[in-house]
């Protein structure tokens, strides 16, 4: 297989100097997940590819912690079978490029996912996130929110995907991105996807790319609370609803990041 | 008598289309009193309380604003917060994300800290907030959620009134805390506000209507009409007000 260049789509805003580097990781069979499994993933520089397959009526729980400064090339392939539920949190706060790809196979009635993942970017990171979400049958469900917050540099980009089948009907499909632009030389670039080959469906999509708002800015000074920690508050109330859900295993580790990365501002 | 808040010769204007607002504006509150500010739309009310608390987008072309020794316009709006003033917000903004209990206690240790005092603790803190809020008819469960997020508009306005109750302010400003309550939220907010009433601490009453002033006794009534005041009385003024409408006073003052 050939490198990946920014001129294929899927790869169209990557950073070109770090797929030079890139070579795919070896895909293992999946792992079948049953009962109720919570894994955490510390993503190292360099390659990886994970799967599962979440058994009729499991719940794999994945969070995946991105926080390098090489290049780092992630895929995570999962299919939910019937009446499965898959949870997944990312967050992103590396100094380098991170191109973190995820695909979901609902392929089993009842079957659903939530995905969740924060991108926190000072000076230098570059988070690139592809996602592919595809409801293979009738019944199944999807819920998928990403917030970006970019200072300085910081690059973010969102692809995603929601495929409805063809006659896969009683289909849910959510799908939100929201980005914090901290600086005037942070770049967002988004691109929603639906692909519906179904007529009983409610898909939805948005992206929003905005700065911090003057009137809670001003509600905050005006209640004696500065404008550095009135920052600081509102990103965290801007991330909340990201990692309100995160599994109490993680929360210390995420909130921990959360927290540097606030410092640094 | 003790000036609390003394406004002399204030000009201010919107800052982005250089349009002049306030003309020439003189107020003096006491210390331990309450004036009311009536006067029709437009006419700078709103404006005002901005300007003595710093909002962005409004520019002071002349004049000075003293709150208790201390020229607020040489302040930055979280300095002028620790120096002792308060703005009940007529519309109070929401914050999706930020609890409520967080925004609280961020707020008074942060003027805790600015004044060299001490901060609370979580635990000091949610007792002093509990024990505030009960007064206003605000439980926990309100305390949980987001700032302002879902609130009725009672329940914004008794939560801007326990902000005022647990800050303590030497000066509050209630910009048109009447607006959008029914009567038995109004009675609950009066209530709270007349609460604080103290020897040492002034208010600034924002609104529209008598019925306000029913429940908030004014030592004085201020007519603002153009950017200027152009009528000072005694409560009775209200009245005549709520009977006459502006047209007089202004055609009087022209």
């Amino acid at each position: 297989m050939s490198q990946p260049t920014i001129r294929q789509e899927a790869w169209r805003y990557a950073d070109p100097k770090a797929l030079k580097s890139y070579a795919p990781a070896q895909e293992t069979s999946p792992r079948p997940i049953s009962g109720t499994i919570a894994e955490r993933l510390d993503v190292s520089s360099g390659s990886s590819a994970t799967s599962y397959t979440v058994l009729p009526g499991a719940h794999l729980i994945h969070v995946a912690l991105f926080s390098v400064d090489a290049p780092a090339f992630s895929k995570l392939s999962v299919e939910v079978q019937a009446g499965g539920r898959f949870t997944s949190f990312v967050l992103n706060d590396s100094s380098a490029y991170i191109r973190n790809e995820i695909y979901v196979e609902l392929s089993g009635k009842g079957a659903h996912a939530d995905v969740r993942g924060a991108y926190m970017l000072g000076g230098t990171g570059h988070s690139d996130t592809l996602t592919r979400i595809h409801h293979a049958v009738a019944d199944t469900t999807s819920d998928e929110v990403y917030k970006g917050v970019l200072n300085g540099q910081g690059r973010g980009v969102f692809q995603a995907q929601i495929r409805v089948a063809p006659d896969a009907q009683r289909i849910v499909g959510k799908q939100m991105h929201r980005a914090l632009m901290l600086s005037d030389t942070a770049r967002v670039d988004t691109k929603p996807e639906l692909e519906i080959f179904a007529d009983d469906v409610q898909c939805s999509h948005g992206s929003t790319i905005g700065e911090l708002e003057e009137q809670h800015l001003f509600y905050l000074a005006s209640r004696g609370v500065p404008k550095p920690e009135a920052k600081r508050l509102l990103i965290k109330a801007f991330l909340a609803e990201i990692f309100d859900g995160v599994p109490e295993e993680a929360k210390a580790a995420i909130e921990a990041r959360q927290e540097a990365y606030l410092r640094e501002l | 008598m003790e000036l609390m808040l003394t406004i002399k010769n204030l000009e201010a204007q919107i800052e982005a289309i250089e349009k002049p607002i306030l003309k020439g504006l003189s107020l003096e509150v006491p210390a331990g009193e309450v004036h009311a500010l009536m006067g029709p739309n437009g006419s700078g009310k709103s404006t005002l309380s901005y300007v003595l608390t710093g909002r962005p987008g409004y520019e002071v072309t002349g004049g000075s604003a003293v709150l208790a020794g201390q020229d607020l316009l040489a302040l930055e709006p979280e300095e002028r917060a620790a120096a002792g003033l308060f703005l009940a917000f007529q519309y109070p903004v929401e914050i999706p994300g930020l609890g409520a209990m967080t925004f609280l206690r961020t707020a008074l240790n942060a003027q805790r800290r600015e004044r060299g005092e001490g901060e609370l603790d979580a635990m000091q803190f949610l007792k002093l907030a509990r024990e505030k809020g009960r007064a206003l008819g605000i439980n926990d469960e309100m305390l949980k959620r987001s700032v302002n997020v879902g609130f009725s508009g009672g329940e914004k306005k008794r939560f801007e009134t326990l902000q005022m109750a647990l800050l303590e302010p030497k000066f509050a400003i209630l910009d048109e805390t009447d607006s959008g309550l029914d009567i038995d939220a109004l009675r609950i907010v009066a209530e709270g506000m007349n609460a604080l009433r103290a020897p040492d601490r002034g208010f600034l009453v924002i609104t529209h209507y008598q019925r306000l002033l029913d429940y908030i006794k004014p030592d004085k009534v201020h007519v603002l009409n153009d950017g200027k005041i152009i009528e000072t009385g005694g409560p009775e003024l209200a009245l005549r007000l709520e009977d006459e409408g502006y047209d007089q006073i202004i055609a009087k003052a022209a």
